[in-house]
């Protein structure tokens, strides 16, 4: 009596072979998930940064369009000499000064205004034998025509001949916005 | 390093228990113990289970050896065997058992079959009914013992038999000689079953007449007599020398008898093996291995509709992400229209809102006098002058750092009250005027105002 089968198809005991198979695809069933689970969370991250994202986006959205129509205070560059006096020879006009009582106009070099972003631009106009009365409507209607300008000093002498006329400087000065790092 | 394995063999009237240790040069018996009891002939009739199991426990007991599991060696007549030929083809099992059925007494159903391939193409089919052999097997486990292998005696003798003699070809019968019946185990190289209940009472007849007349009963009619002959006599103390007329008689008695069925067994799995399917042990591999199947397949479909689920998450939350990037588009060219959306299109409307907020920021930033304006204090400061004074203003000087007046009045009470209106300008604080009369009559003043909080 031999032990040895002889072309006799034995049914296997093949349950080791399935168990390591099934573990094995379990395994790669848990990398798989594992992945999934790594990209789900790195997408969820992206959607909440996204989401943020556009809220801001549209918040500054709407803001810039509404500070587009704006009143400007400043410039966001400096402002050629030749415009400016442009603008002072249409506020002499509108304030019935004659143009040759305006005799000298001095740009001062740009001033940081302290703890903020901006600078100060001031050109000193020399006029003489101008009444109280014209400077300030030269004034008026010079910051009426441009709002980012503005009259910021005015020195007043008295002439001899009459106590109506007088030999003035006006600073005309406007703002610069200037970030740090510009 | 030596194992010890417990094995159980069940003769007609006891119960033997043997320790046996397997080394590298074979095996050795440690201990051995019997206790009387009547072992029924069959499963198929009634028999008390639990008795039979007390008896068990009892065996071994009385080795005095902790044994969790042993080998339970059973007689050949509990079971239905026969060898079938294949006829030179490959057979499946199911083909096999449809086979064997055949020789089956009783429904195939409640037996638990056993194929064993042998050579030249033939099969043994063991079947043992399996509620008969699972009570007895759950009344062991009542008693702690654990049934680890189900074996068989005749198939174990004759296997040790042939495996002594070394040569297949040469005709041995092996017989075991127990204390109700005779049964022809192999002959001619083939298992067989074939027993002969021997008479109650010894008739006179000396040992060897008894053997041989026994062992000519055991013979199928018209076959070949053996030239060797292998018994194992489990019921008789000792062995004595017997010779037949003819026959080479190797007999084995006593313990040496069941040491031959059971000893190889501690270091060999069972010939046929009928612990398997519901007969297996309680701590069964199959059992175990098929719990844990199940368990991983049921991990691997959780793991599978999670990762599934986890997919469908994900391509939702792309859909989301794409609506997003859309919508910051739209968001940009609100406030660029031309062009394309680029990169740092967030950080780019964000730098934009900046400065358009620097350009349009209300008032001035600085501190001082310069926030209405000069000549708007100027007209401050005269509106408040009261009508009854006269002034000349000969010179102002009005900025951020200042506000100086300087002219003529007619009395110094005047200039004071020059310096009160000025004082009347808000932001500015005014210092007491300074007069000095004039030879020509009159008053010259100053009046100087810093911006409050400036001194």
């Amino acid at each position: 009596m031999s032990e040895s089968p002889h072309g006799i198809e034995e049914r296997p005991n093949r349950s080791r072979e399935r168990l390591m198979l099934l573990a094995g695809v379990l395994a790669l069933c848990v990398l798989l998930a594992g992945f999934q689970w790594r990209a789900l969370g790195a997408r969820a991250e992206t959607h909440a940064t996204l989401a943020v994202r556009l809220d801001q986006m549209r918040h500054d959205a709407e803001r810039i369009n509404a500070l587009r129509d704006a009143p400007r205070s400043a410039l966001s560059r400096s402002r050629p000499s030749d415009e400016l006096l442009a603008q002072v020879e249409k506020a002499l006009a509108a304030a019935g000064i004659d143009r040759g009582a305006w005799r000298d106009s001095v740009p001062a070099p740009a001033v940081p205004v302290p703890g903020s972003d901006y600078r100060r631009l001031t050109t000193r106009l020399y006029f003489e034998q101008v009444g109280l009365k014209q400077l300030a409507s030269f004034a008026e209607a010079l910051e009426s025509a441009d709002a980012t300008l503005s009259v910021s000093a005015v020195n007043l002498r008295a002439r001899e001949e009459s106590s109506q006329l007088y030999d003035a400087d006006v600073g005309v000065a406007y703002l610069l916005y200037a970030p740090k790092g510009k | 390093m030596s194992t010890t394995s417990t094995i159980c063999l069940l003769t007609d009237e006891r119960v033997h228990a043997v320790a046996c240790s397997a080394h590298r040069r074979g095996c050795a018996v440690v201990a051995r113990a019997h206790v009387e009891h009547h072992v029924p002939a069959s499963l198929l009739v009634e028999h008390d289970a639990e008795a039979l199991a007390t008896a068990v426990r009892q065996a071994v007991d009385a080795l005095q050896r902790a044994a969790a599991s042993v080998t339970l060696v059973i007689p050949q007549t509990w079971c239905i065997s026969h060898v079938l030929s294949a006829g030179g083809r490959r057979m499946r099992h199911e083909a096999l058992v449809y086979e064997f059925e055949a020789f089956l007494p009783i429904p195939l159903e409640e037996l638990t079959l056993v194929l064993r391939p042998l050579a030249d193409n033939h099969v043994l089919g063991v079947a043992l009914p399996t509620a008969s052999m699972r009570r007895l097997r759950d009344a062991l486990v009542g008693h702690g013992i654990e049934v680890d292998h189900i074996a068989i005696d005749g198939f174990e003798a004759a296997r040790e038999s042939e495996q002594r003699a070394g040569d297949t070809e040469e005709s041995v019968a092996v017989a075991i000689f127990d204390h109700r019946s005779s049964r022809l185990l192999l002959h001619a190289g083939r298992p067989t079953q074939r027993t002969v209940n021997l008479p109650g009472a010894n008739d006179g007849r000396s040992p060897a007449q008894i053997l041989g007349d026994d062992l000519r009963r055991l013979l199928p009619p018209n076959k070949t007599p053996p030239s060797r002959w292998k018994v194992l006599d489990v019921a008789a103390g000792e062995a004595a020398p017997v010779s037949v007329e003819g026959v080479a008689v190797d007999h084995l008695a006593g313990e040496a008898a069941v040491d031959a069925i059971v000893c190889h067994l501690a270091s060999k799995n069972p010939f046929v093996d009928l612990a398997a399917g519901t007969l297996a042990g309680g701590r069964s591999r199959h059992t175990v291995a098929r719990l844990t199947g199940q368990c991983l397949a049921a991990a691997i479909v959780l793991a599978l509709v999670t990762a599934v689920g986890m997919y469908v998450k994900t391509r939702q939350i792309d859909g989301r992400i794409v609506a997003l990037e859309e919508a910051q588009g739209t968001a940009y060219h609100t406030v660029f229209p031309a062009g394309e959306l680029p990169p740092g299109a967030a950080l780019r409307l964000a730098s934009e809102r900046i400065r358009l907020e620097g350009l349009t920021r209300k008032g001035d930033a600085s501190a001082g006098l310069v926030a209405s304006g000069p000549l708007v204090r100027l007209r401050e400061a005269v509106a408040a002058l009261p009508a009854d004074v006269r002034v000349l203003l000969t010179e102002s000087r009005i900025d951020e750092q200042q506000f100086l007046l300087r002219g003529q009045t007619a009395e110094h009470r005047d200039a004071e009250r020059i310096a009160e209106a000025v004082a009347a300008v808000p932001g500015i604080e005014v210092r007491p005027p300074r007069t000095t009369r004039l030879k020509s009559g009159g008053v010259d003043f100053t009046i100087v105002a810093v911006p409050r909080g400036k001194q």
